[in-house]
Formats: structure tokens, C-alpha cells, sequence
């Protein structure tokens, strides 16, 4: 080995050592940093798109909750309302079959957005 | 190679990479802090720092022994979280928490009782709510999708209302080690989606990613499969050529199981091979200056390592096909030795727990295998006798025959190097699987072909897109039926139970004495 190798053998050692220390170093006194504020508003969105997408409950939510689910219009919403008033609320999301315009295919489109909280 | 020291000589990498592997494990049996590695480090740098010089045994004693505490250091390093990875949310186990990141496997959907399905997929965090902020986040969980009907992709931005959990080893199977696997790919954290519904893509991620593109072309890829070819040659395609292998039918992996032939349904550096020197073909008979071909050919594994999920076997072989490639352009001598410790010491450098994956090792063990025994082997075989005897045969046939050998050798080495490691690992050992890889290999080469033309064909030329749809669903054909005739064949694989590791030791010690023994007899 020449001496121009056995330099440039050590000093790729004390990069890769340098490197490996100051990931090290940083790992340990590193502080949670917050995101840009371009990208906390992207999440802030999603997070709240989230929250709109969950679940309604069918024996408490107001008519425009209602018509948040898809396929269901302020019609078939007041319908759900009669029906849940007429028959002391709902025991199951099946049930919500009953009403008037709610078919099997709209059945399936909702059943994950919608719950049935019986104690209301 | 191993028989003279000049050789060794001549491959300083190579020592290196085998002290800074068995740095990596002496770190993870010793458990040393990092601040003495440290000082050892700085004493044994100064120390060197004086020889180098006179240089001689001295210089290269101290500069391995760098080498192996380096080896260590990187261990440690890699196993020392940062604060902000996300297994430090685990102190309060069960909590939900809005987390931000990226899909970064292909996502596995699985049918459920009651006709649900679970979706899971690693998931790399970059953020998370907590109170009005969105703090950064690191590290790797492993997310499942609990009562999913979407279907998401690999690179995927999303933002999830999750549950946290720590990895929980299986019961009942008591060799594998659930927790370990998980660890060893960075994984320490598991997170609970309850459905579709807690899960939001972003389709417009701050800032500029070079892996949008490279994800869409991925998809693409995909889409074209699907859409000309039936399934599972779709699914058996998108293996071999995305390492997409969730959707292969349980009865035919098991086919490619036995017959030792299932690296073919993983991207291997056989593939990145075969597509490596089909594009310098095409560049060829494009008339393409050779070395702007290099470049391209570098370019483009740079991406398909990308495409293909970043798995440890696609990572080596590209490294080593750009090795090559630089050499070439250099007009450099290459030497294979030297690109596969290159090869490994980038990837353990990237992440030292991958020397305990199977992944790495048999990849590794592979390439080596090939390279050491497959000379070796033709040596020990062809008799002069032979060689007189081929005069008399046509030349084409001489060509096929010849071909038929190396190919036979270089299976026959793959076995003698790798079947222990199998046998340790997934418990199978499969002598079938010299016979089945000299079928499958050429095959597969073609079968690479035709799939990158029908990709790339353009959507008015479909007629020629159904023939080679339909020629593709020929050949697979006839790979699963010839390979599902050679399970039939007596002793075509057999199951084995706890290996011990001193008897994989034993036998390559073993290996190695009787090839010294032949190389002392002038038969090698």
C-alpha cells in the first residue's frame, strides 16, 4: 500500500467516523422541531377532512349532518329524522333500511360512515 | 482465491467489509457504550496516524481495527433513536394521534371474517398533532388498516388518526421472532387505522419529490399488466418485474417454494441484471455512444431501486452493476470481490441491522457462491476427454451444450453455497433447485423482455401488445406446469427442523477444506 492510499484509507475512517458521531450527537440532543407552516396547513386540512369524514350517529345527528353522507339529500335526511322519532330512534344501521330511498346500494355506500348510539 | 494471501492482498475491501460486518455483530452480542468505541477510535486513528509513514503490518493492523470499531459504532448508532421517533409516543400506549407520512411498502390487502378486509403497509411518519402544532416525527411503524375497502399505494402521502402499540411476537410459532424481523428493517412501532375513514391521501404534498414521478411510473406499470395480461400472470409478472408479490396465489408460490426457484418472484440482482443488459442492447442497436449508455443505465437503476421498494438484493446489485459501469468508463479493471464488498459495506453503512436480515445474507451468500464455486466446479468437471469429444459436434450444438453447462454449474454452486443458510432460515432445502434454475433462467430472461416491451409498447399498437400478452401467458405457463412436475420428482425438497448454527459453521469449514485439498492436488 502507498502512502497516498494509507491516506486516503484514513481519512475515509474519519469521515464515516465524523459522520457516525455528529448522526449520534444529534440524535441525542435533537428537539421535536414543528413543520413549515405551508406544510402544518396541509395537515390541519386532512386532520379536519378526517374529522368531517366520521362517523354520524343516527339517533342524534341534525338534518345537515344527515346530508353529509353520501347519496342522502334534506329529503331522505328529514325521512330518517321521522322515522327515528316515529320509532323511539334506531337499534341498528340496518334498520336505517326502513326508511324511504335508503336501498341496499346506498345501504353500503354509508354503512362505514354511519353508527347507531342508543343510549341518546 | 483464498488459497494465497496475495490474492487477499489485492482486496483490501473485502477484509474491510467482513471487519465491519463483524464489527456489527460483536456490537450487538457485547453491548458496548458508544462514548468508549469512541475513544478507542480517536486512540487507534492517532495511533495510525503515526505509522502511516512506515505504513507496513503495523498501519494495516490499526486500520482494520478502525475498521471493526467503526463497524461497531455504525451499529449502535443505528439502534440509538432519535427523540423524535415515533416509538417515544409509545409511553402511553392506546393513545389515537394524528400522524402525517408516506406509504413505503407495497400495501398487502387480506380478506377478513365477515367479508372485511385489512389493508397493511410500512409506514414512514413525518409528523404529528399534538395540541395545536404539527411537530416532526421519524422512523418506521408497521400500519394496518383494520376495515378497508380503498385501495392505497406504495409512496402514498396520507394523513392517519391512528392508535399506537409496541410489535407483539406470534404465538404458537416458536422459532421466529416476530419482534427481531420488524427491528432489523428499523421497525418498532405498530399502528391501529380503524378504517378508510382515518385515513386521508394528500394529493398536494409541500415541496418537490423526485419519487412522485418514479412512484407514478410504478403505477402505470401496474395499470398495463392488469390490463393485458389475466390474473395471476399479472400478479407473477408484477413480482418479477415491481417486486410486487402480494397477490401471487398461495398454490404457486409454494410451486416456486419447493423448487428453490422463488428468488425469481423477488426482484433480484439476477433481474436488475438481465434489465441492466437489456437496455444496453437496446442503447447498442440504437447506435448510443457507450459511455452515455453507462450513464443512463445508472440513472435508471438509480430509479429502479426505487421502484422495486429498496430491497437489500436490488440495492446490491445495482451498486455493483454501477461499479462496473464506472469501471468501464474509466477504463478501470473490475473486479467482482471488490463491487460486492463495496456493495455491502454501502448498504450496512445505510443500515447495519440488515446483516441479520435473510435478505442480505443470502443475497451475499448468492453471488458468492456463484463466483467462487462456478469456476471451480467447471474446472473439476470437464475432463480433457470432453473437450476432444466437442470437435466433432456441430458448433451450434457445441454453443447450446456449453451454455447448458455453466448454467448447470453456476445452479449447482448456488446450492452447494446457499442451502444451509435456506435450510436455516425458512427450514426447506430443495436439490430440485439445480434442475428447476436451469430451466427457469433463461426463461426468465425472455420472460423479462417481452413484459418490458408490453410496458412500453404504446396504447395504439395493441394488437402487438395481445400477442406478447398472449406469448407471456404461454411461457408462464409452461414454467408453473414444468415446475410443478419436478416437485413429483423423488426427494425434489425436503423439510428441516432447527439448524444449529454450528453445524452450518461446520460445514462450510468443511466446504473449504476440501477445496483446499483439490487446490493443493493442481485439480483446481
Amino acid at each position: 500500500m502507498q502512502k497516498t492510499e494509507r491516506i486516503a484509507v484514513l481519512l475515509l475512517i474519519l469521515t464515516l467516523s465524523i459522520f457516525t458521531a455528529l448522526s449520534f450527537y444529534n440524535k441525542l440532543h435533537q428537539s421535536r422541531a414543528c413543520l413549515t407552516q405551508e406544510e402544518s396547513l396541509i395537515s390541519t386540512r386532512a386532520q379536519q377532512a378526517i374529522i368531517a369524514g366520521k362517523r354520524v350517529d343516527i339517533n342524534s345527528a341534525n338534518r345537515y349532518a344527515l346530508t353529509r353522507l353520501p347519496g342522502i339529500g334534506p329529503k331522505t335526511a328529514e325521512r330518517i329524522i321521522d322515522y327515528r322519532t316515529n320509532n323511539n330512534g334506531f337499534t341498528s344501521k340496518e334498520e336505517i333500511l326502513n326508511v324511504k330511498g335508503i336501498g341496499a346500494k346506498k345501504y353500503k355506500a354509508i354503512k362505514h360512515r354511519v353508527e347507531v348510539d342508543v343510549s341518546k | 482465491m483464498f488459497q494465497n494471501k496475495a490474492s487477499l492482498k489485492k482486496r483490501p475491501l473485502l477484509i474491510a467489509f467482513l471487519l465491519f460486518g463483524l464489527g456489527i455483530i460483536s456490537a450487538q452480542s457485547l453491548n458496548i457504550p458508544f462514548s468508549i468505541i469512541a475513544v478507542l477510535i480517536i486512540i487507534l486513528f492517532l495511533f495510525a496516524c503515526l505509522t502511516i509513514a512506515k505504513g507496513g503490518s503495523i498501519f494495516l493492523f490499526v486500520s482494520g481495527l478502525l475498521i471493526l470499531f467503526l463497524g461497531a459504532a455504525t451499529y449502535i448508532n443505528s439502534n440509538t433513536l432519535p427523540k423524535d421517533h415515533i416509538s417515544y409516543l409509545l409511553k402511553s400506549p392506546g393513545s389515537q394521534y394524528y400522524i402525517r407520512g408516506r406509504i413505503k411498502s407495497e400495501p398487502i390487502y387480506k380478506w377478513q371474517r365477515w367479508s372485511k378486509r385489512r389493508c397493511s403497509f410500512t409506514f414512514q411518519a413525518t409528523a404529528y398533532k399534538q395540541g395545536n402544532a404539527w411537530l416532526r416525527l421519524s422512523g418506521l411503524s408497521k400500519a394496518e388498516i383494520d376495515d378497508n375497502e380503498i385501495d392505497y399505494n406504495y409512496g402514498d402521502d396520507i394523513v392517519v388518526l391512528a392508535t399506537l402499540k409496541g410489535p407483539v411476537n406470534f404465538s404458537g410459532n416458536s422459532s421466529f421472532n416476530y419482534v427481531k424481523y420488524l427491528k432489523a428493517k428499523g421497525i418498532y412501532t405498530c399502528i391501529d387505522i380503524e378504517d378508510d375513514y382515518n385515513v386521508l391521501p394528500l394529493k398536494n404534498s409541500a415541496g418537490f419529490s423526485i419519487r412522485r414521478p418514479i412512484y407514478d411510473i410504478r403505477r402505470v406499470t401496474e395499470k398495463r399488466l392488469k390490463l393485458y395480461l389475466p390474473y395471476p400472470d399479472n400478479a407473477l409478472i408484477s413480482a418479477m418485474l415491481l417486486a410486487s408479490r402480494h397477490s401471487i396465489p398461495k398454490r404457486i408460490r409454494d410451486i416456486f417454494v419447493k423448487t428453490g426457484s422463488v428468488h425469481v418472484l423477488s426482484v433480484s440482482g439476477l433481474h436488475v441484471a438481465i434489465i441492466s443488459a437489456i437496455l444496453f442492447f437496446i442503447f447498442t442497436l440504437c447506435c448510443v455512444p457507450r459511455k452515455i449508455s453507462s450513464i443512463v443505465i445508472i440513472i435508471f437503476l438509480a430509479g429502479y431501486v426505487i421502484v422495486a421498494q429498496e430491497r437489500t438484493p436490488i440495492l446490491r446489485a445495482s451498486i455493483m452493476i454501477t461499479i462496473y459501469l464506472f469501471s468501464y468508463m474509466l477504463d478501470r479493471d473490475f473486479d467482482i470481490y471488490t463491487a460486492l464488498s463495496l456493495a455491502g459495506i454501502i448498504i450496512l453503512i445505510i443500515n447495519p441491522m440488515q446483516i441479520f436480515s435473510a435478505g442480505f445474507i443470502l443475497s451475499f451468500a448468492c453471488v458468492f457462491s456463484l463466483v467462487y464455486f462456478t469456476p471451480k466446479l467447471e474446472i473439476l468437471f470437464t475432463r480433457r476427454s470432453e473437450r476432444n469429444m466437442s470437435v466433432n459436434i456441430n458448433k451450434y450444438l457445441l454453443r447450446v451444450l456449453q451454455y447448458a453447462r455453466r448454467v448447470l454449474f453456476a445452479s449447482l454452486a448456488v446450492f452447494v453455497g446457499v442451502w444451509p443458510i435456506t435450510a436455516a432460515y425458512f427450514g426447506i432445502i430443495s436439490p430440485i433447485s439445480i434442475i428447476a434454475n436451469i430451466f427457469i433462467i433463461p426463461l426468465l430472461g425472455i420472460i423479462l423482455s417481452l413484459s418490458i416491451v408490453l410496458v412500453c409498447v404504446p396504447i395504439f399498437l395493441q394488437p402487438l401488445s395481445l400477442f406478447i400478452a398472449y406469448l407471456l401467458h404461454g411461457l408462464l405457463e409452461v414454467v408453473v406446469t414444468v415446475l410443478t412436475r419436478l416437485l413429483g420428482v423423488p426427494f425434489a425438497y425436503f423439510y428441516v427442523f432447527d439448524v444449529q448454527w454450528y453445524l452450518i459453521v461446520f460445514y462450510y469449514a468443511l466446504v473449504y477444506m476440501v477445496v483446499k485439498l483439490l487446490s493443493d492436488r493442481n485439480m483446481l
